[in-house]
């Protein structure tokens, strides 16, 4: 429980002369749930995204298992074993539910590359098995891009977690959901975690979300990390009731 | 189950061009040779635009390579047309291979155009060379005797493109074709659920200008001359615009598209000198009235008439039916 499998060291990131990332260091230990929270324009999503291969950074080095993972195309990071879902839920539209986490798991798999094996039905117990898992298996058969807002990000996390992956990176996952949603998700959070070790990144608005589910928390602030610590620590902090959750108990 | 809705207009497609010849005279079967040839030239561009999303300005680059290649074989070296047709799957998907690694970094109309500029590039050089492709005078091709007699060169293009098409069937139900649709549908969300997207894209360039190829290289035997208009760019619109007419996102779309352009440009063809004209005029008219192209509507029509009394039955039917909707590409 004490390496780290996701190192960050001093990486910043700058959109023309704009600093969204400054000289960020973090480490995601391994089988711990890490929640990375900070206003609306804290740097968040430009991090996770750079993990995932999205943006190259402007400096720094970014470790995954120990090894640079700095300049790897996404589907080269996916197959090391992070798995990510968008902020801005991304699925495919036309596909029924049940073919958006089929190709999830094929694609995982390495198992797309057949000009004339026949798609149909590949994978289709372990996609039922991730549809069951968040409580879609109702919806197999329509289209993902008639779900509601809620379905669809629980969609993506089925997505997400197909293919088993050893760091999932969840921006917002719970953003847009029902209090039901909300809890279900949470809880599938903390269930895959406990049960087969998968360590997550995330980030939530939520706070009584991300106070009761994480083990560790990173805040951001304006690019840069403001503290690092254990919720309890972190709760105490001054400056982040201060600048964050002073925000957010205000909002 | 959506397979057999697909496969079945295309047996009775395949059954009906069999007879073809018992029904009707010389000069038509001639038509419908042309017909054959163009629909797999639609169809192997639409692997590109319905399968892939990806839409290629300059797909009679591999059309016209096809021909050229059983033209040059036969005429600088006497290669008999067969082994020409053999061969020009080869040239046309190296050269796909060739133009596809660059223009596949470039998305939408960015594609659209690199791929118009390596297709007029190729079609200056054939156009020029006289030396060696007989520039704007074209090339002969003079099939062997077994093949010269219009039935049977039609029986032997009919036997090809069956071939071609059914190969095309088989690669849009496979996973390939299923990663293909994903990228089409969102590119972004295919390449972090692990898929190498412009090597799929690359793929896709490289058949669907390998089977162009083989549609090209079975026009200049028909004709028996190739001539650098099959590379120029207005044969590359044809494609564009016969898939637009029959239906992108159907199977048999472009085949539709094909028999409504080969039909309009002959009763066109004996009025103006504007063939390509009429179709885009027609083309503009269905797709303003009917987007989803012939065949997606009439699909769309019978989709709703069957869907009408299904709810006594719900569970399977519908599941069915959404199935049908989801695998289309
Ligand atoms: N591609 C981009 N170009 C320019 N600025 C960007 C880009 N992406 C993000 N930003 C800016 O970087 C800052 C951080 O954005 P983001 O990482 O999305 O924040 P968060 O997820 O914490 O809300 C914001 O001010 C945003 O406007
Ligand atoms: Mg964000």
């Amino acid at each position: 429980m004490t390496d780290a499998v996701l190192e960050l060291r001093g990486v910043s990131k700058t959109f023309g002369p704009f600093k969204a990332v400054t000289d960020m260091s973090l480490s995601v230990l391994k089988g711990e749930i890490h929640a990375l929270i900070g206003p609306n324009g804290a740097g968040k999503s430009t991090l996770l995204n750079m993990v995932a291969g999205g943006l190259p950074p402007s400096a720094g080095e970014i470790l995954f298992a120990g090894r640079s993972i700095v300049g790897l195309p996404p589907h080269q990071i996916v197959h090391a074993g992070i798995a990510r879902s968008f902020q801005i839920t991304s699925i495919f539209p036309k596909l029924s539910v049940i073919e958006n986490v089929r190709i999830a798991l094929m694609a995982r798999q390495g198992r797309c590359r057949s000009l004339f094996a026949p798609a149909a039905g590949v994978m289709q117990d372990d996609a039922l098995a991730l549809l069951e898992q968040v409580h879609m298996e109702r919806d197999l058969d329509r289209p993902a891009g008639e779900l509601a807002a809620g379905d669809r990000k629980r969609l993506e996390f089925a997505m997400a977690l197909a293919g088993a992956p050893e760091l999932m990176l969840l921006d917002e996952p719970t953003a847009g959901m029902s209090p039901e949603e909300r809890s279900l998700v949470t809880a599938i959070i903390r269930k895959i975690n406990a049960t087969r070790g998968v360590t997550v990144l995330f980030t939530e608005h939520d706070i009584d979300m991300v106070f009761s589910t994480a083990h560790r928390i990173t805040v951001m602030h304006q690019g840069s990390k403001l503290t690092e610590g254990e919720p309890a620590a972190v709760r105490a902090n001054p400056r982040v009731r201060e600048l964050y959750l002073g925000e957010a108990a205000h909002a | 189950m959506g397979w057999r809705r697909e496969a079945a207009p295309l047996l009775v497609l395949l059954a009906t061009m069999a007879a073809l010849p018992f029904l009707v005279g010389e000069s038509d079967v001639y038509l419908a040779n042309d017909f054959l040839i163009t629909a797999l030239f639609a169809m192997s561009f639409n692997l590109l635009l319905g399968q892939a999303g990806m839409l290629s300005f300059g797909h009679a680059a591999f059309y016209g390579l096809g021909a050229y290649t059983v033209a040059l074989l036969y005429s600088k070296l006497g290669v008999p047309i067969v082994p020409g047709i053999l061969a020009a799957p080869l040239v046309a998907g190296v050269m796909a291979l060739a133009i596809g690694f660059f223009v596949v970094r470039l998305e939408g109309m960015y594609f659209a155009m690199l791929s118009l500029s390596f297709a007029q590039l190729i079609f200056s050089v054939v156009s020029s060379w006289y030396s060696f492709t007989g520039g704007d005078n074209g090339l002969p091709v003079s099939p062997p005797d077994w093949l010269l007699p219009t039935n049977a060169y039609y029986y032997f293009t009919l036997a090809v493109v069956s071939v071609c098409i059914g190969l095309l069937f088989l690669v849009r139900r496979s996973t390939f074709g299923a990663a293909l649709a994903a990228i089409r549908e969102n590119p972004q969300r295919a390449a972090y659920l692990g898929l190498n997207v412009r090597v799929y894209q690359l793929a896709a360039f490289v058949l669907a200008g390998a089977l162009a190829g083989v549609a090209g290289s079975l026009r200049s035997p028909l004709q028996q001359m190739a001539f650098p208009s099959l590379l120029y760019w207005t044969q590359s619109a044809d494609p564009v615009l016969m898939t637009l007419a029959g239906g992108v996102g159907a199977f048999i779309g472009p085949i539709v598209g094909a028999a409504l352009f080969v039909l309009l440009t002959f009763v066109v063809t004996s009025h103006t000198d504007y063939p390509l004209f009429a179709f885009g005029a027609v083309v503009l008219v269905l797709v303003l009235f009917l987007p989803k192209g012939i065949v997606g509507t009439v699909e769309g029509w019978w989709d709703r008439r069957r869907a009408k009394p299904a709810p006594a039955t719900p569970p399977q039917a519908a599941h069915a039916a959404a199935q049908q909707e989801g695998s289309r590409p």
